[in-house]
């Protein structure tokens, strides 16, 4: 059955004060709905994570819904990715129709996030790996990093490219926290926090929710928005500890975004406009080799002159991304929401420097953990 | 301040924290397969039998990757400390810190060997020195 996305919004993002996660996630969801053009009566699927260890159970209560279905999968940042893969099989199998995709956090107002994370008892982390004193997940994106570096002769510099262009990008979006211009000397005079990584290597931390509505591609075209169409979807998990990933530089991301493609029928090279997430400035270099994008170890080329910026000819996280927009702990939904907008051309009539032109096809890729786990969503106009 | 977390000893992890006390480093081996694991789990990964013993490594190995933490959220572990992960000669992999060296000066692939340094409360970690 085909499905689609038929509306999508934020919550006010940045710092929020005196909100709960909760409150987030449902102000993004009435929005999302009105988006659509559809109120919290037709929803009958929710989908979330992270509010909350009983997740579905929080939100649903929140907005007065007793859904048909329910997915709380926490996999990271990859969740919500996730979620539009877990939503297209529940509509497909009349679990439900319309299928809200949530998501709010109040980390930073609320100081919740800690430099060597939580230790979840009775995990690989806590018996094996916790007493080395990891920052986590930052020392993992940083081992990744300096393995990148080892093997390709990558340098600090072309990280710091990936910075530069996302507040580029963020410059252009008056929703984006940070939007003075940046340079590639103030990232690398910006603090060493784990090596190789600055301070200005990693992403935002901050306040903020967003909501996507899905249903049936026939009954979204009866909505008040132009449906965007789920092509295609991929996910897989390969560890949850550090030292367990399989490689550190070949993710799940490669037969994530193999099995959205083959879904999709559709190949790299047909791919308009592509959201990454950037939680670091690494994960945009390795992400776009494991999507099939470039070959290993090219990929600090292939972001050269300006190629991923305003203007270039791959325009990747066109909103700001993690680094420069928001980023309330789990980024995925904002893949989905931004890539719903330039689908739609939202941007055309009013900030036409922030539209893709004709884009057709968008790749969201969310990664969860320390590259655990990976899941890849294709959506078109088709 | 905190202080660097103890690791959870209960489960198939007592034996490896029991080896570490006597500064031997364990990891799983199969007996049906001769396959090497870790962490120890209840069964084979490569075969899936359950004739698994717990054996010293060589306590060698090298660097795969490392990263250099200088804001430290631990004061009994003073920034700059190194993070890394090892590939023991057995071809397992495990998270550890490089000691003994300037932090300036580890690389990837170095050759490392095992020390045993005492943490507190009867915990001895297994970390990891040039070699």
């Amino acid at each position: 059955m085909k499905v689609a996305i038929a509306g999508v919004a934020e919550s006010d993002l940045g710092v929020v004060p005196n909100k709960t996660a909760t409150d987030l996630a449902a102000q993004a969801s009435l929005r999302a709905l009105d988006d659509a053009g559809l109120t919290l009566k037709e929803v009958d699927g929710i989908f979330t994570a992270g509010l909350s260890r009983f997740s579905a159970n929080q939100l649903a209560e929140y907005l007065g819904v007793r859904p048909s279905y329910v997915d709380s999968t926490i996999a990271g940042g990859a969740s919500f990715e996730m979620h539009v893969a877990h939503a297209a099989a529940a509509i497909g199998a009349g679990l439900c129709d319309v299928a809200l995709i949530a998501y709010g956090s109040a980390q930073r107002s609320r100081r919740s996030r800690q430099l060597a994370g939580t230790v979840d008892g009775g995990t690989s982390f806590a018996a094996y790996e916790a007493p080395f004193a990891p920052l986590v997940p930052m020392s993992m994106y940083a081992m990744v990093a300096q393995r990148y570096m080892h093997e390709f002769g990558a340098t600090a510099e072309d990280l710091a490219l990936v910075a530069v262009a996302a507040r580029e990008w963020a410059a252009m979006n008056p929703k984006a926290f940070k939007r003075e211009p940046l340079t590639v000397e103030e990232v690398l005079t910006s603090p060493v926090v784990s090596s190789p990584l600055h301070g200005l290597d990693c992403c935002l931390v901050t306040d903020g929710g967003g909501a996507v509505v899905m249903t049936r591609t026939k009954r979204a075209r009866q909505l008040r928005r132009k449906p965007v169409s789920v092509l295609g979807h991929g996910e897989t998990t390969t560890n949850d500890s550090l030292a367990q990933i399989p490689h550190l530089l070949r993710h799940g991301s490669v037969e994530s975004s193999k099995r959205a493609f083959e879904m999709a029928d559709l190949k790299p090279k047909d791919v308009d406009v592509v959201q990454l997430y950037d939680a670091f400035t690494i994960n945009v270099l390795v992400g776009l080799e494991n999507l099939g994008f470039c070959r290993y170890g090219e990929a600090k080329d292939f972001i050269k002159d300006g190629r991923i910026a305003p203007g270039g000819s791959f325009p990747l996280n066109t909103q700001g991304g993690g680094l420069s927009y928001c980023h309330p702990g789990m980024f995925g939904i904002f893949l989905l929401i931004e890539a719903v907008r330039q689908l739609r051309g939202d941007y055309a009539r009013e900030e036409p420097q922030r539209q893709i032109k004709g884009a057709k096809i968008a790749l969201c890729h969310g990664t969860g953990g320390v590259f655990s786990s990976h899941a890849t969503v294709i959506l078109g106009t088709r | 301040m905190a202080q660097r977390p103890l690791p959870e000893t209960d489960a198939d992890a007592r034996v490896f924290w029991e080896g570490a006390a006597a500064h031997k480093l364990l990891v799983q081996y199969c007996a049906d397969c001769k396959h090497f694991q870790f962490y120890p789990r209840s069964f084979c990964l490569a075969c899936g039998g359950a004739h698994l013993e717990m054996i010293e490594s060589t306590g060698r190995g090298t660097i795969y990757s490392f990263t250099v933490v200088h804001r430290g959220p631990y004061d009994d572990v003073p920034a700059p400390y190194v993070v890394a992960i090892v590939t023991l000669d057995e071809g397992v992999r495990m998270l550890s810190n490089i000691v003994g060296c300037d932090p300036g000066d580890v690389r990837c692939d170095m050759n490392v060997r095992v020390t045993f340094e005492p943490l507190r409360d009867g915990i001895v970690l297994p970390l990891f020195t040039p070699a």
